[in-house]
């Protein structure tokens, strides 16, 4: 036991302290922070002062006033170009001549029978689908019904009663009631579900490297002369995991460090939604659970690969099929989170090297439930030892080999015969 | 009495065979090495020598046979009293000197404490010193070398097994690995060595072991090993001589001559006694200025019996 603690030490002390560990540590969180909170930054300008909107009305301008008063666009963003102010006629092609010019973003067009039911038109340049259909689109028919409503003879009150934009929230079924938030439990799901991938990808992608060190270093010989494979291979596997769940615990503590500051900071605008999130404390130790039993399957496929080869180059080559292995769960991550509860879901998400991605995604969702956490646990489990098995079985035969590559047909003797 | 026995022992192999394959590459052998000796392990490329050396350390397995290592069948404990530098032999690059030996000596039993005082002193013995925080990559293949001797020996090892030590090494290190083998043999190690190296080997054992085609064919004390090739006639007379030296052509004494630098070794033809040299000396009407009947030495000893 002694001499695997000093396996253990070994690799996760060479690894907590090198440079690649602080900088990835604090360069991760960073970066995907950053690659969230930029989209959200960037939309959250999009209706700003960046678009600046043109209105035509040709219905008698009632409409387009009112328009321009309401918000989001109360702020003077828009102006209106009356069709029946003295002198020159704006026109739709008039209107086009200025967003060509960049005078403005794009244009509304009343038609005279709006308030008939005629079709608005939104002429623009490079403005995201988002803006039309979330925030302009709200707008206009906020416009169009005050002012019908206004025609009705209704006061202002009854008018804003009538006219308020109303919320619509999704809640899916569950036995005990209704779990809200599925919107942001899609995101939180294909977050999650990725992350998982990345990180249990990263650390067992580690153990092709350290299964082949011995060789390549050609120290095999001396650690035999004072370990057994198996323990050699033990050791190593649970200091990369030490080194993974570190890193893990460290990025979740900045996360945290940084979530009170997510409403003051503007630049830190994306931790605002991530602390909206659904992610409760069961699913952080789904996720460390999962982790784990992830990162020991794959990590045990990868050092099986890394010892058949003499260095890492050859490693290198050998790896793709594990590498296929591990990417197929993202490929079809889609179809589990579009129906979590179906049958082809389900399924899937119990395929033990499938499971870490495709099951966290489904209990994210809602689709799992809780009686299939220990099934599809114990799976990982059986997995797990069936890897570890036929790994030690090529470890503790591989290791004394060097120059050729060994064939198929004499690995499956070695697992067969030991 | 077996365990008796197997007490004085350091290594006891009792019909110890493996094959890999159809090939042979140990063939039943039995070999003892008594405690407190320095061993050498003698024999041809691809003798089985390495092959040997890696079943006593259980780093294969034998296909049948029997094991002892210090009176018992290997065990963990047993293993932490060995030390083994193999002739493939490496150290991780990227681990700085001193945490490399900690790791090494952690392996074999040694609480880290411990480990980095005997580490630190091996050091500065051997002018490492100021490399003790230094990455092994940033060493010369001198000072590697030399770290590696201090990782077979931190764990003050009961035996010690060096498979081609001398190889690679330059005259210093030469020098430095045979000094601290004769100390570790004084302090009570037993060492088996595998060499090619017939001075090494002659300069260091007490006993000799040759294996040739997976099979032993040589064991002993090196002062009995001589004394029976010498009455086996094995027998180098050193000859140093003024006028011509054509009497050496004949066939019929002599079996091969070597020049040396300033006198003659000749292998006299089996059954044929110094005398007849000495005579046909005189009546070849040459001076002789030196005429010495010397014991074979372990490598003529070695390259008779390989070529058998």
């Amino acid at each position: 036991m002694n001499k695997i603690r000093a396996v253990i030490l070994r690799e996760y002390l060479g690894r907590v302290r090198s440079r690649w560990f602080i900088v990835s540590t604090v360069l991760a969180p960073t970066l995907v922070i950053g690659a969230m909170a930029f989209p959200i930054l960037l939309a959250s300008h999009e209706p700003g002062a960046a678009v600046v909107v043109g209105v035509l009305d040709y219905s008698g301008g009632a409409v387009a006033e009112q328009l321009v008063r309401t918000s989001p666009f109360a702020d003077g963003r828009m102006a209106y170009y009356p069709a029946q102010a003295g002198g020159r006629k704006p026109t739709i092609d008039s209107l086009r001549q200025l967003v060509l010019a960049e005078q403005i973003d794009g244009f509304v067009y009343f038609p005279a029978d709006v308030l008939e039911g005629g079709k608005v038109e939104f002429w623009g340049r490079d403005v995201g689908q988002s803006f039309v259909r979330g925030t302009l689109g709200p707008a206009v028919t906020s416009a169009v019904q005050r002012v019908q409503a206004r025609a009705l003879g209704l006061a202002p009150q009854q008018e804003e009663r009538l006219t308020r934009t109303v919320a619509l929230e999704t809640v899916r079924v569950t036995k005990d009631g209704g779990s809200r938030n599925q919107g942001e439990a899609v995101v939180t799901a294909n977050i999650l579900s990725f992350l998982i991938y990345l990180v249990v990808l990263l650390y067992s992608a580690m153990m092709l490297r350290a299964a082949v060190a011995e060789k390549s270093t050609k120290t095999v010989e001396i650690i035999l002369s004072s370990i057994r494979p198996w323990e050699l291979m033990l050791g190593k596997t649970l200091g990369v995991g030490a080194v993974g769940l570190t890193q893990i615990t460290a990025w979740l503590l900045l996360i945290l460090l940084a979530l009170p500051l997510a409403g003051s900071a503007s630049a830190l605008a994306g931790l605002e939604f991530l602390r909206n999130l659904p992610v409760g404390w069961d699913t952080l130790f789904l996720f460390i659970g999962l982790f784990l039993t992830g990162y020991f399957l794959y990590g045990g496929m990868y050092a099986s690969v890394g010892a058949l080869a003499s260095n890492e180059q050859e490693a290198q080559q050998l790896q793709f099929p594990v590498t296929l292995l591990v990417v197929i769960p993202v490929l079809i991550l889609p179809i589990v989170l579009n129906s979590p509860t179906g049958s082809a879901a389900t399924v899937l998400s119990w395929i033990p090297f499938f499971t870490p991605v495709l099951f966290l995604g489904r209990y994210v969702l809602g689709g799992a439930a809780l009686w299939e956490v220990p099934l599809v646990f114990l799976a990982q489990l059986l997995a797990i030892l069936l890897i570890a098995w036929i790994g030690g079985r090529i470890y503790r035969v591989a290791l004394l080999m060097t120059g050729k590559r060994p064939t198929l047909p004499e690995i499956v003797r070695w697992i067969k015969h030991g | 009495m077996a365990g008796a026995m197997s007490g004085n022992l350091a290594i006891r192999l009792q019909k110890i065979h493996k094959e890999y394959g159809t090939k042979v590459a140990v063939e039943d052998l039995d070999h003892e090495v008594p405690r407190q000796t320095i061993c050498g392990l003698l024999g041809p490329n691809g003798a089985g020598k390495t092959t040997t050396i890696r079943i006593i350390l259980d780093i294969i397995g034998a296909d049948r046979g029997r094991v002892e290592v210090l009176g018992s069948p290997l065990s963990d404990s047993t293993r932490n009293r060995v030390g083994y530098l193999p002739e493939e032999r490496g150290l991780y690059p990227k681990m700085k000197v001193l945490e490399l030996l900690v790791f090494l000596a952690d392996l074999k039993g040694i609480t880290r404490r411990l480990a980095a005082q005997r580490a630190t002193a091996w050091l500065e013995r051997l002018e490492l010193g100021a490399w003790a925080d230094k990455k092994v990559e940033e060493l010369s293949r001198g000072m590697q070398q030399k770290v590696q001797f201090i990782g077979t020996v931190l764990h003050e090892p009961d035996l010690l097994i060096l498979d081609e030590p001398f190889t690679g090494l330059d005259p210093l290190n030469v020098e430095i690995l045979r000094e601290i083998v004769t100390e570790e043999r004084s302090r009570g190690a037993t060492v088996l060595f595998s060499t090619h190296n017939m001075e090494q080997a002659e300069r260091l054992c007490e006993r000799v072991v040759m294996i040739k085609s997976a099979r032993k064919v040589l064991d002993g004390t090196l002062m009995a090993i001589k004394r029976q090739a010498w009455l086996a006639g094995q027998r180098q007379i050193l000859l140093a001589l003024e006028g011509g030296n054509g009497f050496l052509e004949d066939r019929k004494l002599i079996d091969h001559i070597e020049p040396r630098g300033t006198h003659i070794a000749v292998a006299l033809r089996e059954g044929v006694e110094p005398q007849q040299l000495l005579e046909a000396a005189v009546r070849a009407g040459v001076i002789v200025n030196r005429f010495e009947v010397s014991e074979p030495s372990l490598h003529e000893i070695f390259v008779t019996r390989a070529r058998e």
